[in-house]
């Protein structure tokens, strides 16, 4: 149970490549997200919306404004307080770059000053400008393929 | 409680750690650990090298289809962005080269919940992840080949045959982490 369990993590984490876009026809998971083609991020920026079992895997595309690092940085709450315990649901980020095959994904930590109401994951990465990258907020939750839930979330590109 | 839930719960209880830097009392249980973690290395339980990385050095190994996923230690001394690199040969068909770090919480929650990983550069075969690490604290540093991940990350035979090097690495003095 312990190793299944964490293979499952691990390799939803990066297991796909890139295809997803070609494949989203498919089935929504993380190999196959929802791409809010209307919510971009375009340089230091930021886009809030919602998790839900419909779209249980929102994608952005990210677009960086000048050469450096990039700080990607997904914060998450659950809709209903009271659901997952009363404690926020796991936030699940990957981040995927267009061309060359790098992916990064983290699944970050629960706040303990606000007792676990909201949680933070975070990815730091190399860019230039005008690359493009492939952001998904998601959560532990939806890769274990457990019921689907509603949380808000955020995302916010620093550059 | 759902299912998820249940499912994480067991398996939270369950888990063990993959191997943190020894403290002398701890000796046993970690060889016996080892002896166990060096009879299954795969993704649950990486071969521990009993290496304890340092910051700016390089530590060159080979992955092999038998020891196809390496555990390094990290202690940071101080809190701060830090880049760990793998990097294998370009071109080789069983190297794509892959990291995940996983931070020993103290406040009890398992290591492998709180990872980040990579894959690297396909063109290139260098992979980085550049995170927060908080001085004091314990981290492993997990070496693998994405291929070993995709196609049995639990078969004790793994694709994996080739040289690499992996490294901690300090933030280029030149560049800044956006706060």
């Amino acid at each position: 149970m312990r190793i299944r369990f964490r293979q499952v993590i691990t390799v939803a984490a990066l297991a796909a490549t890139t295809t997803f876009a070609v494949a989203a026809l498919a089935a929504e998971d993380l190999d196959h997200p929802t791409l809010l083609k209307t919510a971009p991020l375009d340089g230091a920026s930021s886009v809030a919306g919602k998790i839900t079992p419909a779209i249980g895997f929102p994608a952005h595309t990210y677009t960086a404004a000048k050469d450096g690092f990039a700080r990607v940085v997904m914060t998450d709450s659950n809709v209903t307080a009271s659901d997952n315990g009363g404690i926020v649901y796991r936030p699940y980020l990957r981040v995927l770059a267009d061309g060359d095959a790098r992916a990064w994904s983290s699944n970050g930590y629960r706040n303990a000053e606000d007792k676990e109401q909201t949680a933070t994951a975070e990815i730091v990465i190399r860019v230039k400008k005008g690359e493009r990258f492939t952001i998904i907020a998601t959560l532990g939750q939806h890769l274990e393929g457990g019921k689907r839930v509603n949380v808000n979330y955020t995302l916010t590109v620093k550059e | 409680m759902n299912l998820g839930n249940i499912a994480l719960a067991f398996a939270l209880a369950a888990v063990s750690s993959i191997g943190c830097a020894a403290d002398a009392g701890e000796d046993a249980d970690i060889a016996e650990g080892a002896a166990s973690r060096k009879k299954l290395d795969n993704i649950g339980a990486p071969t521990d090298t009993k290496i304890v990385l340092s910051i700016g050095d390089w530590h060159d190994n080979v992955l092999s289809p038998t020891e196809g996923w390496h555990a390094y230690h990290y202690t940071p001394e101080k809190t701060g962005y830090v880049r760990i690199v793998m990097r294998a040969k370009p071109g080789d068909a069983t190297m794509w080269s892959y990291l995940r770090i996983e931070h020993e919480d103290p406040t009890g929650q398992k290591p492998w919940l709180h990872n980040t990983a990579a894959v690297g550069n396909r063109t290139n075969n260098e992979c980085e992840v550049i995170m927060m690490m908080i001085g004091g604290e314990k981290y492993d540093v997990i070496t693998t080949s994405q291929f070993n991940l995709t196609e049995a990350p639990n078969a004790k035979v793994h694709k994996s045959n080739g040289d690499y090097t992996v490294g901690v690495l300090p933030i280029d003095s030149t560049m800044k982490i956006p706060e």
